[in-house]
């Protein structure tokens, strides 16, 4: 891959809470993805952008050009649920090293707290088939508490595991200004929280936060380079997965994008894994060979995946304690790698694989990004 | 009757669900509508403590069952979660079924 993520830029609280929505929101997150990349607003050939649940527009990306006074070549919104900007940087490079764009620019923005129920509802109605699994009146939780009990029946995690997943990546939320919920978790409070569906109680979901973040993918050198991207698509509603092995796409995956990239998983300093649920992660640190083989069990005993960890997992609190979309993964493992993490900084980080996953499990998005 | 309804390939013979104008393994157009045996095993169950149904009282139980023709349905328990751990053989129940509108399945079938 010969293009690199030149810039990034996140909004805090006050901000978004002056926009007057997802437009005007994605429009200064560009703006200040632009200013950290240090380039013209001329020089954008491309607007991407992933629409919003709450105030969906078919042309949204255009509308935020336009709201920038923007004229690129391309202006595309695309959408493949929690995957999409994983999958976007993949677009993008495309767009690069086709010699279509020199300086891509993606942006998620959307302002769902204030809306949460409906928004829950729509973002439920979207991954259930209306015939087959909407009728029984599963949510998104509903559906990954299936491979949370099958990944514990078949021995390969315990409920303890999931928790320790939730505390270890708060514990890393305790250090980021940004994160949504600061607060210290233990175990015992994630095990003793209402439940939800099955194993997951409301600690193992992720929050629904307010958010807007861009990202930049240039031709030109930049310090943080994108060495190797891959996807899977398999299917999108949980009843077409592969029930004989729901880990066989994304571990089939892993080894291309590490081939891709030249390095095994041992050799990543650091990881961002798409935690809309604890069990999200915990099927992710097995199909990506974070465990190096020893299990669950082994890797999560403390400090796990937290502060101290061998290698950190979602140093910014991840969707579980911080913000709500996988864009957040990326901006955090870019300011991990160029050193700009303050107190949660995690010294000589030089490779990260970040991780989006969009439906059920369904499509998987990563990346490997380094700096040398 | 089972109450399962399943979409079979002319061409390769295997079966899908949800119906679709072609086979989604072969691509072929030829494809019946055929009647499942309602039998097949469980690959994972949970329990909803929060449905987006409000006539559906919670906590209650869901499994995903695979069927023995290759597609995954999703049922309603009647019974203990417990009693339908990963890999149970189970079999859909007719009656519940045509009563309640949607598939329920109430037991393991015998050993």
């Amino acid at each position: 891959v010969t293009a690199s993520l030149t810039g990034v830029a996140a909004l805090g609280a006050d901000e978004l809470a002056a926009c007057s929505g997802p437009v005007e929101a994605n429009a200064l997150a560009v703006a200040a993805a632009l200013d950290d990349a240090g380039i013209d607003r001329g020089a954008v050939d491309a607007v991407l952008t992933y629409d919003s649940i709450v105030a969906p527009d078919i042309m949204q990306a255009n509308r935020v050009a336009e709201y920038l006074g923007l004229a690129p070549s391309y202006a595309a919104t695309v959408g493949s649920g929690g995957a999409t900007p994983a999958a976007a940087v993949a677009l993008a490079i495309g767009l690069v090293e086709a010699g279509l764009a020199r300086n891509v620019v993606f942006a998620h923005a959307d302002l769902r707290a204030a809306v949460k129920r409906e928004a829950v509802g729509r973002m439920a109605a979207v991954v259930g088939n209306p015939e087959f699994e909407a009728p029984f009146g599963p949510i998104v939780p509903t559906l990954y508490s299936f491979l949370a009990q099958w990944l514990i029946e078949s021995g390969r995690a315990t409920r303890e595991d999931l928790a320790r997943i939730a505390v270890q990546t708060r514990a890393w939320a305790t250090l980021n200004p940004a994160a949504k919920m600061r607060a210290p978790l233990t175990v015992e409070e994630v095990l003793d929280a209402p439940p939800v569906a099955g194993p997951l109680g409301r600690y193992d979901c992720c929050l629904i936060t307010d958010f807007a973040g861009a990202l930049v993918v240039s031709g030109e050198p930049g310090e943080v380079r994108i060495l190797a991207a891959a996807g899977a698509a398999t299917h999108e509603e949980i009843l077409q997965m592969n029930a004989d092995d729901p880990l066989a796409a994304p571990t089939a995956l892993a080894a291309e994008l590490y081939e891709r990239a030249g390095i095994a998983a041992a050799d990543l300093d650091l990881a961002y894994l798409y935690d809309s649920f604890t069990i999200t992660t915990a099927l992710q640190l097995l199909a990506y060979g974070l465990d190096r083989g020893e299990g669950l069990g082994a890797l999560l005993a403390d400090p796990g995946i937290g502060p101290g960890a061998r290698l950190p997992v979602n140093t910014h609190g991840g969707l579980l304690s911080a913000t709500t979309s996988g864009l957040f993964h990326l901006v955090e493992a870019v300011r991990q790698l160029r050193g700009e993490a303050d107190d949660r900084q995690v010294d000589g980080a030089r490779t990260a694989l970040v991780t989006n996953i969009g439906g059920v499990f369904s499509n998987h998005a990563a990346l490997v990004l380094g700096v040398r | 009757m089972s109450a399962v309804e399943l979409q079979r390939c002319r061409a390769c013979g295997r079966c899908q669900s949800y119906p679709r104008a072609l086979c989604k393994h072969c691509g072929a157009r030829e494809l019946e509508s055929v009647e499942g045996s309602g039998r097949g095993t469980v690959f994972a169950t949970t329990v909803v403590h929060r449905s987006s149904r409000e006539d559906l009282a919670t906590p209650y139980g869901l499994t995903l069952v695979r069927m023995e023709e290759g597609p995954m349905l999703m049922a309603l328990l009647v019974g203990e979660a417990a009693d339908f751990p990963a890999g149970a053989e189970v079999a859909v129940d007719p009656e519940a079924t045509r009563e309640r509108g949607l598939l329920t399945v109430s037991g393991q079938l015998p050993g």
